[in-house]
């Protein structure tokens, strides 16, 4: 730190010197008489530059190369002003637009780097500094200060290619806000308290420039004259606004977690904002409340290990507590989801830490630049609540722990072609599930990412309502009520949707050793799927933000779940009834989520009223206008390449169950299997057999809602009154036409049968409409 | 939950001068309902309105249908009729098919409750000795049909076609299909006590 402000000192230095020379002192008097006037003007031009800023810690250096800061048209100057009005002093600074770059960052010892930055921007501010701080005697008071950033276009380079932040602008309002230097729990820190203050910001999109280095060699690109040459050069994530109300306080002090080091602790609450995230459609809170707390505090340390250096950013504690109220997703005219609330709550329990070790150089094969990091993070009793037309569910007891390492890197395919910067990888098939190449875009690596969740179950209506089942429901979406695995692969990003702004993404995971459960109670005994390995395989996938809401799009996708033993009870020691294999193979899948729930049904008959669903027996339940509604639509392909006599196709890309029993030893292939093989869907057409588009379809629509309940101790159906809440799930199965080619029995000795010929199913529409309510 | 498992466990180890089990009250037992156990109310139906291949034409007449169209009522019936779900078997590599056709119907009930459980005593003794976890269906103890009806026979195809309508149209003369007997439920079942499933390997 001393460097910075030797840095700052030899730069205002000259520029103060002239005017020190020709100032004479005045005395008080004189002084008070020319309050009032215009006070002093600075006028910048030029710019600075640096070979090397370091930062040194505890022996281990952070090091910015090759950093200077400069008008960006020669000759515009920035004009700062002081002047002292009433008993305050004003500090008001007008910048002409800088830009300010980073040639590299790195850490000593390292021959990798974070890579390099560029940032352009224009910063204006108004300081209003005076005497007494929160406490009223020492201190400084900030009220009415201002600081802003606009125009701002940040350039993220790595290996040769850009992360673009375009369009950033922030404005910040200070009021109520005091400067005091307090005395904290390891000595003297700087403490900002915010009062009322308020944060204005807003980014018009992020994107990527996957085209090598620059257009002109040497001649740096700026948001004037951006590199275009990539076909995706002007797409977007899409773009952010927020507009935040802060109260609270942040806290600096010096110290680390160990030695010397930087402490932040943030107390920090939300009230009353905004947040969006805009594509086509919205994703909007238009009450968004909440907390950051951490009494500890993050540490930032700069340390060592066998691996080399690292920053490290540790916590032992850390409280994020945010309600979203009046949540839109999609068409902000739409039906609104309600309210969602997380209460999320880390802290250090022993060997289970919360931390991030940064360290330069992202992917192996990703060249000198990019960012790894080793992530260590435990969560405890946490919840998420859903809120919906004023009833509440939340789903309670959420832990999650695990450790893993991470790489971020801009990478590029060699599938058009070799270039500069790209990855083929040592099989470069981009179409199998073995291709270790690259793919273009922002990647995201994952290595043994050893890690577990569980939640203890729902509670309606309040939030210590007694905790009760239903989260079995929510399965058939992959969500399970625990899980612990071993995750590898990546996902790739690219800048734009499959319409407009988002993103498309190409990704393989891997996931081994895990247990998932399909239904569990609070001793851990259920319905187990242990031992289970699965792999997926995702290719021109996208998400985006419609009118309709969330759409995820798999792309072609397939898939490998490899369930070791299906076991009630204990999930390591309970009876099994075998192995159950999964392989899926689709085409054109989508994932939907929107707001608005299920709204009025008629339960137990049929009829769109309540006079013609009690005429046709049943019950008509209205669950309001909020909620959140889901939509799969899984459209399995026929795998081409045949079905072999007396024989189990092992193509990859195929839909095929298998389930396994009596093996020896537990060994996969020596019991007696089951196959239910290549399953497909079709359109059933009967002019066009190949139409393949209506796919599997899976609709639920998620609310909290009151339900009729009977008290089962009783013989017949005493009702249970009032109504009790309960987690309402409207679920529709639907399909035109499934096709399954063959069932084939597989003997260990025997080998392969066919027992069926052909299955099709036509014409479904199944409908579970359950309610789950705890057992009375 | 967990705490209040363990604090029940830890009286039991801590005071043995009490070792005898205490029955649970209602008000405990209540509070101790774990994540495991569900209460399910509500419906369980198949092609309540009709399914999502055929839509349900303006006559039962099949000649008079779009290639999309069918109706399930019993042929020479006055209305038409949605037609429910239909599963084909081929039993033969180049044999005909076995239908189950038009299935469809609403279920209604409340109080399906699905819960772990180990079984431990009980049964006539047998319990100790199976000692292991079930899954455990409780069953509602009304069930209500409506409108449920099936029919199986036999067809030369696994998917169905008009034969009144030509092959440009969507249809197919050749195609046959002999329904054996066909079933209509409508009705209220009592249906008590539970289901338990368990692995066996």
């Amino acid at each position: 730190m001393p460097r910075y402000s030797l840095l700052l000192l030899a730069l205002f230095c000259p520029l103060v010197t002239p005017l020190a020379q020709a100032m004479q002192a005045l005395d008080d008097q004189a002084l008070s008489a020319v309050s009032g006037r215009d006070g002093i003007s600075l006028q910048t031009t030029g710019g600075w530059s640096a070979g090397s800023v370091n930062y040194i810690q505890d022996g281990q250096t952070l090091s910015l190369k090759g950093v200077s800061g400069k008008a960006q048209t020669a000759g515009s100057s920035s004009t700062t002003t002081l002047d002292v009005v009433g008993d305050q002093l004003q500090v008001q600074h007008s910048g002409s637009a800088q830009v300010l770059s980073i040639d590299n960052i790195e850490l000593a010892g390292s021959s990798k780097s974070f890579g390099s930055f560029r940032a352009f921007f224009t910063l204006g501010a108004t300081l209003k500094l005076s005497g007494g701080g929160a406490s009223g005697v020492s201190g400084f008071s900030v009220d009415d200060s201002q600081l802003s950033l606009s125009a701002a276009t940040f350039y993220y380079r790595d290996n040769g290619f850009d992360l673009i932040v375009k369009g950033l602008s922030f404005d910040t309002y200070l009021n109520n806000a005091y400067l005091d230097i307090v005395s904290g729990g390891n000595g003297q820190e700087i403490k900002l308290d915010l009062g009322t203050s308020r944060f204005v910001g807003s980014i018009a999109g992020i994107g990527l420039d996957l085209a090598h280095g620059d257009p002109t060699l040497g001649v740096a690109v700026t948001p004037g004259s951006p590199d275009l040459r990539d076909v995706d050069a002007q797409r977007s994530f899409g773009k952010l606004n927020m507009d935040l109300r802060l109260g609270g306080s942040i806290s600096i002090a010096g110290g680390g977690a160990s030695g010397e080091g930087l402490r932040i602790k943030p107390n920090i609450t939300i009230a009353n904002s905004l947040f969006q995230y805009q594509d086509e459609g919205v994703l909007r809170a238009e009450n968004f409340a909440g907390s950051l707390i951490s009494n500890a505090g993050l540490t930032l340390d700069l340390e060592q290990d066998g691996a080399g250096s690292y920053a490290k950013i540790a916590f032992q504690d850390l409280k994020f507590n945010a309600t979203l109220g009046g949540l839109i997703m999609g068409n902000p005219s739409n039906q609104k989801l309600g309210g969602l609330a997380l209460e999320l709550n880390f802290l250090d329990q022993g060997a289970r830490q919360n931390w991030l070790k940064l360290r330069p150089g992202g992917d192996p094969n990703s060249g000198q630049k990019g960012i790894s990091a080793d992530l260590s993070w435990n969560m405890v009793n946490s919840s998420l609540a859903l809120t919906d037309n004023g009833n509440s569910m939340w789903f309670s007891g959420l832990r999650t722990h695990g450790t893993g390492q991470f790489t971020f890197d801009l990478t590029k395919s060699c599938a058009a072609g070799v270039s500069t910067s790209c990855y083929a990888g040592s099989n470069s098939d981009l179409n199998s599930g073995g291709y270790n190449g690259h793919f273009d875009g922002m990647r995201l690596g994952l290595k043994n990412v050893v890690g577990s969740y569980s939640f203890d179950g729902l509670r309606v209506g309040d939030a210590n309502a007694p905790l009760q089942g239903g989260t079995e429901l929510l399965v058939l979406m992959e969500i399970f009520p625990a899980y612990d695995f071993t995750l590898n692969g990546q996902i790739t990003l690219k800048a734009g949707g499959a319409v407009g702004d988002g993103l498309r993404y190409n990704a393989d995971f891997y996931i081994t050793e895990a247990n998932a459960a399909v239904t569990v109670d609070e001793n851990g005994r259920g319905l187990w799927l242990s031992g289970s390995s699965y792999e997926m395989h995702y290719r021109e996938g996208s998400l985006d933000i419609s009118n309709n809401g969330v759409e995820l799009r798999k792309g072609t996708y397939w898939s490998k779940l490899d369930v070791g033993n299906v076991r009630w009870g204990d999930r390591l020691t309970g009876r099994s009834i075998g192995r159950l294999v999964l392989k899926r193979y689709e085409q054109g899948s989508t994932l939907a989520i929107s707001s608005g729930g299920a709204g009025a049904l008629c339960v137990g008959g049929s009829g769109s009223s309540s006079a013609t669903c009690s005429a046709s027996g049943g019950r008509w339940e209205d669950r309001g206008n909020e909620g959140l509604s889901v939509k799969l639509k899984n459209v399995f392909v026929r795998d081409g390449s045949g079905n072999p006599a007396n024989a189990v196709s092992t193509n990859e890309k195929r839909n095929q169950i298998i389930i396994e029993t009596g093996r020896v030893n537990g060994v996969n292939g020596t019991g007696s299997q089951l196959v239910v093989d290549n399953f497909h869907t079709s359109d059933g057409a009967p002019n066009n057999p190949n139409a393949n588009t209506y796919g599997f379809n899976v609709d639920l629509n998620l609310d909290v809602a009151p339900t009729k309940v009977c008290n089962k101790t009783g013989s017949g159906c005493t009702p249970v009154t009032p109504d009790p809440l309960g987690f309402a799930v409207n679920g529709r199965v639907h399909f035109k036409e499934v096709n399954i080619d063959r069932i084939q029995h597989v003997h260990p000795t025997g080998g392969a049968v066919t027992s069926m010929y052909g299955i099709k199913l036509q014409n479904a529409d199944i409908r579970a409409n359950l309610t789950a309510t705890p057992i009375n | 939950m967990i705490s209040k498992t363990w604090l029940a466990l830890g009286a039991l180890f801590a005071l043995p001068a009490y070792a005898e089990l205490q029955a649970l009250d209602d008000d405990t037992l209540s509070g101790m309902n774990g994540q495991g156990g569900v209460y399910l109310s509500g419906e369980f139906s198949i092609n309540k309105d009709g399914g999502v291949l055929w839509s349900k034409p303006a006559s039962n007449n099949p000649s008079t249908w779009t290639a999309t169209q069918r109706s399930c009522a019993n042929a020479g019936a006055s209305t038409p009729e949605n037609c429910g779900m239909r599963v084909a078997i081929r039993s033969e590599a180049e044999g005909g098919w076995y239908v189950l056709d038009n299935l469809k119907g609403v279920f209604s009930f409340e109080g399906l409750t699905l819960r772990t459980r180990t079984i431990n005593s009980g049964f006539g003794g047998d319990g100790a000795a199976f000692n292991q976890d079930v899954l455990e269906f409780g069953l509602p103890n009304e069930v209500k049909f409506k409108d449920g009806s099936f029919a199986f026979g036999v067809a030369n195809q696994g998917g169905w076609q008009n034969k009144s309508l030509s092959v440009a149209n969507g249809g197919n003369p050749s195609y046959q299909q002999t329904n054996i007997f066909s079933a209509k439920i409508d009705g209220t079942i009592r249906m008590q006590g539970n289901v338990l499933v368990f692995p066996q390997n």
